[in-house]
């Protein structure tokens, strides 16, 4: 068996909701899952002896700790990847060229790319030094999951971005600074996959949380942020064909995937 | 050891131990560093500082924004950028992004252009496919777009900076260098060289000049004349940078031009400073380059200030205006007097000129 650990924020919900439609996809995978508490590496504490676990109150239906030495591979989902930062600069300034929102100040196209590949850098390797990742790949980061273009501007960083004037410069930008980054750092970011994009910028609305609820149990306001168990079932298929140990086994047709809510 | 002759009396018997070479200069004291400056204008850490000039001013504008100044910025970054970033594009160095202002002729296409409602346009430069500002070609390293995408560029530019002038109570200029290109098409004083950081050395487009005393005193009134009938009533505080001409295009030896250069700026400072209530001058030149102040403070490439001098600079600037004991000075050097450590980093196009050095 494959033990694969899948870590992280509220993003994860899509992953242990498509839990046993992936082991029925992938039958030598054995799937774990942990979630930060606060959806920060700050709520949890990495032991010297691979044990993560959760720092204070932790209400969560996942384990509140889970121990990483034991998994051969570890998923850590739904990384903001300098979605803050790109914000907090975006609120200040509008870019050169590009359409923009009305800023007084305004910085170069070039400057921009160059900051969001910095700052995308910087924070693949925050989390590789968190982890204690020795970059021998037994480590796979995710970003946040596009979302859909039913999302509301301000419920998320990167909804507010997808809806700036100039969002699709913004996001090219950001993709290609996340594939750099994962070639260059080198550093396991495997990307949102073309079949689960609308665009650059824009997650298909049929993949949203939203659209898989049942209108009883559905949140308001609708969740166009996280992503649900058809989509997680996807992504997972795309990282495990960058696992030589799945890659080359036979992945059997996965059954129908459940409708349940989770966090 | 000469005598003082007994009976007689001169005009330099009562002069304070700072007015005598062996005193001041050999053996310098508190009470000589502290002769060396002694301000016209009463600054206080709540006077509003605006920095711009040569290379060396960037050190000013660092040193005296650790130390509490209420140094002005209007076209920085904050902490959005890091600051290593930022500074690859020309942000915080100054108090806006002119890049380095080499010559007061530079200065004053500056204010006039930030004052106009009708700004002249920047010539530009090319490089790759890029393009960029001949007025500041290193804010972007690697240029713009388009033409249209620079002059966007410098209208954002030149509000950011005629906000700053209207904020602005000292303007602490670094004066810089005489030598300089003229782009012939427009009239406008460069920061350097076409073919430098980008474009074409063409003898058909650009002259070479060399500022002259009455050139320079004109450019630096002009400026002050140009900010009062604004109604910005901004006063300059002179320095000269103590570092020399990396190359000269004048024809002769660099240490030759170099003398030509700091002394036509000194002699301006100083008479502007004796003349003026506009104008001050503080005495950065005189701290790096001599003794007076436990110097010369050179790194070890002799051009560059060290560490040493910049913060000796910065000390005898906050002495003066009451600020900070006085700085430290050490004994006259007999051998190499430098720590090996310049100051940090500064971006500095005519250090480029090295690059053509053969």
């Amino acid at each position: 068996m494959i033990r694969v650990a899948i870590i992280g924020n509220s993003h994860i919900g899509a992953y242990a909701e498509a839990a046993e439609t992936i082991r029925a996809a992938f039958p030598t995978v054995e799937l774990s899952f942990f979630a930060f508490p606060r959806h920060d590496l700050r709520s949890a504490d990495l032991g010297d002896d691979g044990w993560l676990r959760a720092r204070g109150d932790h209400d969560s239906a996942l384990p509140s700790e889970i121990d990483l030495a034991a998994q051969d591979r570890v998923i850590v989902a739904g990384q903001p990847f300098a979605m803050i930062g790109l914000n907090a600069l975006l609120a200040e300034f509008d870019i050169l060229g590009w359409p923009g929102t009305g800023k007084a100040r305004r910085l170069s196209p070039a400057l921009f790319a160059d900051y969001t590949r910095q700052a995308v850098t910087g924070a693949a390797g925050r989390l590789m030094k968190w982890f204690g990742d020795d970059g021998q790949g037994r480590f796979t980061y995710l970003a946040q999951p596009l979302v859909t273009d039913r999302a509301r501007p301000g419920s998320s960083k990167m909804a507010t971005l997808a809806f700036h004037p100039a969002a699709l410069h913004i996001f090219e930008q950001w993709h290609s600074a996340l594939a750099a980054t994962a070639s260059d750092m080198p550093c396991p970011i495997v990307p949102q996959p073309p079949e689960l994009r609308a665009s650059e910028v824009f997650t298909p609305r049929r993949f949203a949380r939203a659209a898989t609820l049942p209108a009883d149990r559905a949140p308001a306001p609708a969740d166009h942020i996280h992503m649900s168990a058809e989509y997680a079932l996807a992504h997972f298929r795309a990282i495990a064909k960058t696992w030589p140990e799945l890659h080359n086994s036979p992945e059997r047709p996965p059954g129908p995937l459940p409708i349940k809510e989770s966090e | 050891m000469a005598r003082r002759p007994a009976g007689r009396r001169s005009p330099y018997a009562d002069l304070p131990r700072a007015a005598f070479w062996r005193s001041a200069m050999r053996a310098p004291d508190e009470a000589t560093v502290a002769a060396l400056y002694r301000p016209k204008f009463d600054l206080t850490p709540q006077t509003r500082l605006m920095t711009a000039g040569s290379c060396f001013a960037q050190h000013l504008h660092r040193t005296l924004t650790r130390a509490g100044w209420n140094v002005l910025q209007g076209e920085g970054t904050g902490r959005l950028l890091p600051a290593s970033l930022a500074r690859d594009y020309g942000y915080n160095i100054y108090s806006a992004r002119y890049g380095n202002i080499y010559t007061a002729r530079q200065l004053r296409q500056l204010i006039e252009d930030a004052l106009s409602d009708t700004p002249r346009p920047a010539p530009v430069w090319t490089r790759d496919g890029r393009v960029f500002d001949a007025l500041r070609p290193t804010v972007e390293p690697h240029g713009l777009d388009s033409a249209d995408l620079v002059q966007e560029a410098r209208r954002d530019h030149l509000a950011c900076v005629r906000g700053v002038l209207a904020e602005t109570d000292v303007l602490i200029f670094t004066l810089g260098l005489t030598e300089c290109w003229i782009d012939r098409a427009t009239g406008l004083a460069l920061p350097t060289a076409p073919g430098t950081v980008a474009g074409q050395f063409d003898p058909d487009t650009v002259t070479f000049h060399n500022f002259t005393y009455p050139e320079v005193l004109a450019d630096l009134c002009a400026s002050r004349d140009l900010l009062h009938a604004a109604g910005y009533p901004v006063r300059i505080l002179l320095t000269v940078s103590p570092v020399p001409l990396t190359a000269t295009a004048s024809d002769a030896h660099v240490g030759v031009a170099t003398t030509y250069s700091k002394s036509v700026l000194r002699a301006v400072c100083g008479v502007l400073e004796a003349q003026d209530p506009d104008f001050d001058y503080f005495p950065a030149y005189e701290i790096i380059t001599t003794t007076a102040a436990g110097g010369p403070h050179f790194a070890r490439n002799r051009r560059d200030p060290s560490a040493t001098g910049v913060d000796t600079v910065l000390g005898v600037f906050a002495m003066a205006h009451g600020d900070g004991p006085a700085p430290e000075t050490a004994p006259p050097p007999t051998e190499a007097p430098d720590t090996g450590k310049t100051a940090e980093e500064v971006a500095c196009e005519e250090i480029l000129l090295e690059a053509f050095r053969k």
